[in-house]
């Protein structure tokens, strides 16, 4: 009998942990996210639809008076340099993609004002470490007289990863189009210029026929993938960064080139300075033209933040997986900038889940993901329970079928004697 | 295993594989729309181990429970026979016992259990069966259960006859041994087996059967 009521007990206790664990699983594993210390919604408790995020300084032509108003006037200003990321975990709140579907290789949120972005940036980098991605890339940074606006978020998605970046334009505080809005630092002094002549061959293209044609992949006619999308490996930084768009790699000099965060592979022969190029990668359509060096330096981020949390953004695996989407755009993007650009200004992209980290809801409401939760944590644990119970009732009757045996044997061994 | 037992087993467990992969796809659903599925292969996972274990564990509690319920217990003093699925029966002769325990055996499942022997039962053989498959009449329905021996044809039966009295067993690897033993005059070698043994050896059932 004590047996079978440690028994009933010990099933009851199984029973039991499988309900809370059926029940816990949804609710305490899957959607607490934590947040990374500083976290304005860090008092919230937990922010599930927050993402790691790489933001990337773009640097401006020298001379720039005027915030540009359109992509048109952006890319006029862009040099294609870009700093190296400055990686900050659970930084963007990306929960406003959830809605949209679609692209999977290009997610992006633009809005030049910077206001879109900024309402969803949980935590924004600090002067410091805008200023040490800044040095790490020998960009110049005056946070007195310059500032940031992230004026355009972006996830490139594979199967394997998933990269979020936000690009910045590091223009003159006053010509920002709004003084409170950036709280990064400022510093018209130097934006630093990158090597806009020669932007790097498309790294995510490996098809692009334009790179082949130039026979230079640093010819600044060839479109440089999306600055955001790290998953170009910077070609100065990553020796192993496939690039066989690069036959002719008369300028994969840049490839070997240590400078790790300068996208211009240019740039490891110049250095950084005021070099107003035309072409530069456009924020936007970084994917389709996007000047090299762009996604390079962006690559280049990635690379250097390895270390970091986001192992993601570091694997060139993922970049490569992502660069065909890209460089099939190159060409064309090679071949008018401005209207790769407008193939880019597509609103908020569908974010797809990213691997790794809290997956974006897609076809399902968070309504109806707890509800199946619950129905499935149910029916599991129903079922488990019933066969407890089938176990229990087998447990007894085995028990007093036992105990009935051992008294009919006795009854007969007992005539015996 | 019969016909109904396989019947209900079978139904319980298609019912149970029905609910279980509908909790499952509920559970799935979610994940493979995008949501949040970080710990569902883990616990999901965790889930089919203890599932494993519970039916093991089960399994192991049933063939404890059928061995005793196949287990019956023979007053030959007063000619009758008892056991959990068969209540208390009596018979005249040892052909009766045999076939009574048999049409017992081929409703297994269906009965209800009789835990309550006659206070005077005083068991001098038991006949536990280890191993036991008939064939049903055609005729009977699924869930009717047999009524007498003609409804039933044992295929394979095994198991053991302990002698009480002496503590002596002899185990029978078919039902043609054990009728033997029963039934001394259908096999005239079996005779002696089951004078040997003590079981069922008055004349008169000899000449009754």
């Amino acid at each position: 009998m004590w047996y079978s009521v440690r028994r009933a007990v010990a099933l009851a206790a199984t029973a039991l942990l499988v309900a809370t664990l059926s029940c816990a699983a949804p609710y305490g594993w899957a959607y607490a996210a934590p947040l990374s210390e500083g976290s304005p919604i860090e008092q919230g408790g937990t922010c599930d639809s927050c993402v790691d995020v790489g933001f990337f300084v773009a640097v401006v032509k020298d001379g720039t008076d005027s915030y540009p108003q359109s992509e048109e006037e952006l890319q006029q200003i862009l040099t294609g340099v870009y700093s190296p990321g400055i990686y900050i975990d659970q930084a963007f709140d990306a929960s406003d993609f959830a809605e949209f579907g679609g692209d999977m290789y290009d997610n992006q949120l633009y809005d030049l004002t910077g206001e879109a972005i900024k309402a969803r940036i949980v935590t924004l980098p600090t002067e410091e470490q805008i200023a040490e991605a800044c040095a790490r890339g020998g960009i110049a940074f005056d946070p007195e007289t310059q500032t940031v606006v992230w004026y355009v978020v972006k996830s490139a998605d594979s199967v394997w990863d998933s990269m979020w970046h936000i690009d910045g334009l590091l223009v003159p505080k006053e010509i920002a189009p709004e003084p409170g809005e950036p709280d990064e630092p400022d510093g018209p002094d130097n934006p630093g210029t990158g090597e806009p002549d020669e932007p790097d061959p498309d790294p995510g293209d490996p098809d692009d026929p334009d790179v082949p044609d130039s026979g230079d992949p640093d010819n600044p006619d060839v479109p440089d993938p999306d600055p955001g999308q790290p998953d170009d490996p910077d070609s100065g930084t990553d020796p192993d960064d496939p690039r066989p768009d690069d036959p002719a790699g008369p300028d994969d000099g840049e490839s070997a080139s240590p400078a790790p965060d300068n996208a211009g592979a240019a740039e490891s022969e110049k250095p950084l300075t005021s070099n107003p190029s035309p072409m530069h990668g456009s924020p936007l359509g970084a994917p389709n033209n996007a000047v090299d060096s762009s996604g390079e330096s962006l690559a280049a981020g990635a690379t250097s933040a390895a270390s970091d949390s986001r192992e993601g953004a570091s694997q060139p695996g993922a970049a490569d997986s992502i660069e065909p989407a890209i460089g099939g755009e190159a060409p064309e993007a090679s071949a008018d900038v401005s209207s790769s650009i407008a193939q880019d200004e597509a609103p908020l992209g569908a974010m797809p889940s990213v691997p790794g980290e809290e997956p974006r809801l897609k076809g399902i409401s968070d309504a109806a993901s707890t509800a199946l939760h619950v129905v499935g944590a149910l029916g599991l644990a129903g079922v488990a329970a019933g066969v407890v119970v089938a176990n229990v009732a087998a447990a007894q009757a085995g028990s007093a079928l036992s105990s009935l045996d051992s008294q009919l044997r006795g009854r007969g061994r007992g005539r015996r004697s | 295993m019969t016909s109904p037992q396989k019947r209900t087993t079978l139904v319980r467990v298609v019912l149970l594989i029905v609910v279980a992969g509908v909790s499952l796809a509920a559970w799935f659903v979610p994940s493979m729309l995008g949501a949040p599925s970080r710990y569902d292969s883990l616990f999901v996972a965790a889930w089919l181990v203890l599932m494993a274990i519970l039916l093991i564990d089960s399994r192991r509690r049933d063939r404890k429970r059928r061995r005793y319920a196949r287990t019956f217990y023979v007053d030959e003093e007063s000619s009758r026979v008892f056991g959990p699925m068969l209540g208390t029966v009596p018979y005249a002769n040892g052909c009766e016992l045999f076939d009574a325990i048999a049409v017992a055996l081929a409703n297994e499942g269906t009965a209800p259990a009789c835990l309550a022997p006659p206070e005077d039962f005083v068991p001098t053989y038991v006949v536990e069966t280890a191993e036991f498959s008939c064939v049903r009449d055609a005729r009977l329905k699924a869930a009717e259960p047999a009524a007498c021996a003609n409804d039933v044809t044992v295929v394979r039966w095994t198991g053991c006859i302990v002698d009480l009295a002496t503590g002596r067993k002899k185990e029978f690897a078919s039902p043609f041994d054990l009728e033997d033993a029963f039934c001394p005059s259908y096999a005239v070698s079996a005779a002696a087996d089951g004078a040997s043994l003590g079981i069922l050896h008055a004349p008169a059932q000899q000449g009754d059967a």
